[in-house]
């Protein structure tokens, strides 16, 4: 089913020009050039090391490009790496959560380095929206790995990025969680926010995403609007790519 | 004056360097006191090498009291090896150290909050660690339980520093249990022989009067390992 096009022109909130990166003699990304829309979600194909998740720490400033620049909101990143960090909010592999404290003391922890105003009400919300109000106070360790992603989850909600980067955010997710999940980004672009996600599980995201981009051979060989391609091409061309 | 009084309220404000710093070290101390993993482990390995030098030593050889201050400060060596394995180690568990590294937080409030973590728990060590040092070795030590406490934190400081940079390098290597000492062990040997020949002036009465110049290399120890390390932290944590 083809999907509709979003009326009004998206402002462009971040911008990676011509980024690359080496390890060593080892050549990951190779000028890469992606835009990032208010309003928009871009799904970021590619095959395995093909450095997604490379470009995705450069973005997260987690790793230094070695050539390039990022530019958020017209601004040089580099120089203020902060006030990148303070729009974006990241799901990956990781739980990226403390055991030993409870789910309330992990997201008052992030919040308060996030300067997060109201900080004690946006918890209590952000937890019983992703239905763990009832273990709020249940060391994090004896979560199942669903909730802790739940967590992550209401971790951007307490954090409020306008950003989102997501690395396979769907693992180990159930059915309803999968849901929950979409509905939350869903709500997330028509706020105006940006998402950046990879993800195998093309079918599971294809309804809300906007863009596609993928990555062959370090750098973006093609990207293009979802609008233009219905679902099954999609996942068909997809499967190709990845054989 | 303007320019310097608005730098002090901002590392001061709620929304600046030290608020972040705060809540780093609160959240080490929470974690630490939850499992007690890092306390214990240290306490006893600490006593562990007392007594084992204790018994190594005999007691009435002239040579107990001449080593006691080394065998002092390589326990404290030891022991805070297993702090810095520590700090870095619960932050790597469950991807932390990136939750943490994507925050709006500067990489030097991260590397000032963990060292002062670090700083906290080998002080709580060493604050026991005199009087059964004490009772083991030279029993005049207990009498100058404020002087040698004073030492070991100005001791502690460069350790700290050094010791927190070099742990934040070595988190993601293969042999990081092993590399650690052999990276720091080498650079720690000027805040060594600097805190032993102290020791060693204060159980002989003598204070810190007696060993200025010694007290003087610790302290720039101190002060440029901060600041190398404040200013190289940013590189050392890239992922």
């Amino acid at each position: 089913m083809e999907k509709d096009h979003p009326p009004g022109q998206p402002a462009e909130i971040l911008q990676i020009n011509d980024v690359s990166k080496t390890f060593g003699y080892r050549r990951i990304l190779s000028g890469v050039h992606l835009k990032l829309q208010s309003g928009e979600m871009t799904l970021l194909l590619g095959k395995n090391g093909s450095g997604k998740t490379t470009l995705m720490k450069i973005i997260a400033g987690l790793i230094r490009p070695s050539a390039g620049r990022i530019l958020y909101k017209g601004g040089e990143t580099s120089q203020h790496p902060e006030a990148l960090r303070r729009a974006i909010g990241v799901i990956s592999h990781f739980a990226g959560v403390y055991g030993e404290l409870t789910a309330s003391e992990n997201l008052v922890f992030f919040g308060k380095l996030a300067k997060s105003s109201d900080l004690i009400e946006k918890v209590r919300r952000s937890l019983e929206r992703t239905g763990l109000s009832q273990f709020s106070d249940l060391p994090v360790k004896a979560f199942s790995s669903g909730m802790s992603k739940r967590l992550n989850i209401a971790r951007l909600m307490v954090l409020e990025p306008e950003i989102l980067l997501l690395d396979e955010p769907y693992t180990g997710l159930d059915y309803d969680s999968i849901r929950f999940f979409n509905d939350y980004l869903k709500d997330f672009k028509a706020s105006g926010g940006a998402i950046l996600m990879i993800t195998h599980q093309i079918e599971t995201c294809f309804d809300i995403c906007d863009k596609i981009a993928i990555l062959e051979n370090q750098s973006l060989k093609r990207s293009f609007s979802a609008v233009d391609y219905n679902r099954e091409e999609l996942i068909q061309a997809y499967h190709g790519l990845t054989r | 004056m303007g320019c310097r009084t608005h730098l002090f309220r901002t590392f001061l404000n709620e929304n600046g360097m030290f608020a972040d710093i705060w809540n780093i070290l609160a959240k080490d101390i929470k974690l630490d006191l939850r499992s007690m993993e890092n306390f214990f482990s240290m306490l006893f390995f600490s006593i562990i090498i007392l007594l084992i030098f204790a018994f190594a030593l005999p007691a009435e050889s002239h040579d107990q009291q001449l080593l006691a201050p080394g065998i002092f400060w390589v326990t404290f060596l030891l022991s805070g090896m297993l702090s810095l394995n520590k700090s870095f180690q619960m932050e790597k568990e469950n991807g932390c150290m990136e939750a943490l590294l994507v925050t709006p937080t500067s990489r030097g409030a991260i590397f000032f909050g963990k060292m002062a973590g670090n700083t906290v728990f080998i002080m709580i060590v060493q604050a026991m660690l005199i009087p059964l040092f004490s009772l083991l070795f030279i029993n005049s030590a207990i009498y100058h339980f404020a002087e040698l406490f004073l030492l070991s934190f100005v001791s502690t400081v460069g350790f700290s520093a050094l010791g927190t940079l070099l742990g934040g390098l070595t988190t993601d290597l293969r042999f990081k249990d092993i590399l650690l000492p052999i990276l720091l062990f080498p650079l720690l040997v000027p805040l060594l022989l600097a805190s032993v020949k102290i020791t060693q002036s204060i159980l002989f009465g003598e204070g810190f009067a007696a060993e200025l110049d010694w007290l003087k290399l610790l302290i720039g120890f101190d002060l440029i390992f901060l600041i190398i390390a404040y200013l190289t932290f940013d590189y050392v944590m890239e992922i």
